[in-house]
């Protein structure tokens, strides 16, 4: 497996862990009624749990797996998937913590805006990789 | 490949491992299928409490796996 698939696989592994353990949380409250304004964790384990860990789970198996190129950059460029892996965590914290801020609107609006731009660095990188043998 | 013991030790544990997360996951499951529609009839029963103890389990599930898998997720 390539450094960059480790990073972002393991990074989804955390977000996952961090997503559960807000998940736990926000149960737990819905049984026992200790702290009301825990429900206000729900936007950060939503986003943690699909964008932190199933999104970038995705993206790390798919650099791993695609086809590769012969030469000595067998995945191509990988300036943009490194941008894509820092972006996206950025993306994740800005909307998770958003809500505890006095900025939510523009958090979440910077939020979305590095979560697409990764998105589409990671397609720069893949697109060209996805082809039929032989193609 | 000749595999030595504690390597094979290791390999049983992580196993074991993974069969407690699959355990503790369906439990917290079927806790939360008992707990959600009592709370909805009792909100002031143990039912809360059931709700709790799923959401307990469920996290050890999620931290069981990621222990099982870490390791494996290494360059080469």
């Amino acid at each position: 497996m390539p450094r960059l698939s480790v990073y972002l696989v393991r990074t989804a592994l955390l977000h996952l862990l961090v997503g559960f353990g807000l998940g736990g949380l926000l149960l737990a409250n819905k049984g026992l009624s200790f702290w009301p304004a825990l429900w206000r964790l729900r936007p950060a384990h939503i986003e943690l749990l699909l964008v932190g860990w199933t999104v970038q789970l995705t993206l790390g198996v798919a650099y791993w797996i695609l086809p590769r190129f012969r030469g000595d950059r067998p995945r191509g460029d990988r300036r943009p998937v490194w941008a894509a892996y820092m972006l996206l965590n950025v993306g994740v914290i800005a909307l998770a913590l958003g809500p505890w801020t006095a900025r939510a609107g523009e958090l979440a609006l910077a939020g979305r805006g590095a979560e697409l731009a990764a998105v589409l660095l990671f397609a720069w990188n893949a697109w060209p990789r996805v082809k039929a043998a032989g193609g | 490949m000749d595999v030595s013991a504690p390597e094979r030790r290791k390999e049983r544990s992580i196993v074991g491992l993974g069969w407690v997360t699959y355990g503790l996951l369906n439990a917290g499951l079927l806790l939360r299928l008992l707990g959600e529609p009592l709370l909805a009839v009792s909100p002031s029963g143990a039912a809360g409490g059931l709700l709790a103890l799923s959401a307990l389990l469920q996290w050890l599930a999620g931290l069981g796996f990621v222990v099982t898998t870490w390791g494996r997720v290494k360059g080469r």
